[in-house]
């Protein structure tokens, strides 16, 4: 199996289009801001989000390759081996929990192993977040993005 | 003497507002291209990754 090519690579963002003709925009929000206490990696973290452009998402359940493709793309963003990665399972439809469930399985399908995952869960409230840290292994700075990255995940009372 | 029962505070997360952030920035993003936007549009009120830049440097 081979991922779908990348379409365009304008409008900010990686985009393919699937087999059924559903059209998927891949993009990365900075959020150097939030690390700001470490202006050594600040610049380099994004938040990845992956949206069905046009077309219906529900009938893309059973198609591989768009794991495989956002893969890809992650492969493509750690050519730069200090870019760092923060995924959040959105929680707005209540289907975190199925998002997570198919981003674990799409990273260790077909992950090549050079890049580490750590997982975390947020909570807000009542609601829990489930979040993800990918990271290039030969990042000089993995032990501090780690850290830094699980503290956010760390609970504390509300003041 | 009466008893006051102090009223118990969630425990949130210490990074609960970067993530809520990071929502609420997700859902805006994806309302505006379901909109017909372009992420273009937004450039000046997030910070995108541009996919060229990978390839250049």
């Amino acid at each position: 199996m081979t991922p779908y090519p990348f379409t365009s690579l304008s409008d900010l963002s990686f985009e393919f289009t699937t087999d059924q003709g559903v059209v998927y925009k891949a993009y990365f929000i900075s959020f150097g801001s939030v690390f700001s206490e470490f202006p050594e990696f600040s610049d380099s973290i994004y938040n990845f989000n992956l949206e069905v452009f046009h077309g219906d998402m529900y009938d893309q359940a059973m198609d591989q390759k768009i794991g495989e493709t956002v893969v890809d793309i992650f492969r493509h963003f750690f050519a730069i081996r200090q870019n760092v990665i923060i995924y959040i399972c959105d929680t707005s439809d209540n289907k975190h929990i199925v998002r997570k469930r198919k981003f674990d399985l799409w990273f260790w399908k077909y992950s090549d192993g050079s890049i580490l995952k750590d997982d975390g869960l947020a909570v807000i409230e009542d609601t829990e977040i489930f979040n993800s840290l990918l990271v290039h292994k030969q990042n000089i700075f993995l032990d501090k993005i780690v850290s830094a990255f699980r503290t956010l995940n760390e609970r504390a009372a509300d003041k | 003497m009466e008893n006051v029962k102090e009223q118990e505070k969630p425990m949130n997360s210490k990074g609960a507002t970067i993530f809520k952030k990071m929502l609420d920035d997700q859902k805006a993003v994806r309302q505006h291209l379901r909109n017909g936007g372009k992420l273009t549009d937004l450039k000046d009120k997030y910070k995108f990754l541009d996919p060229l830049s990978i390839y250049i440097a």
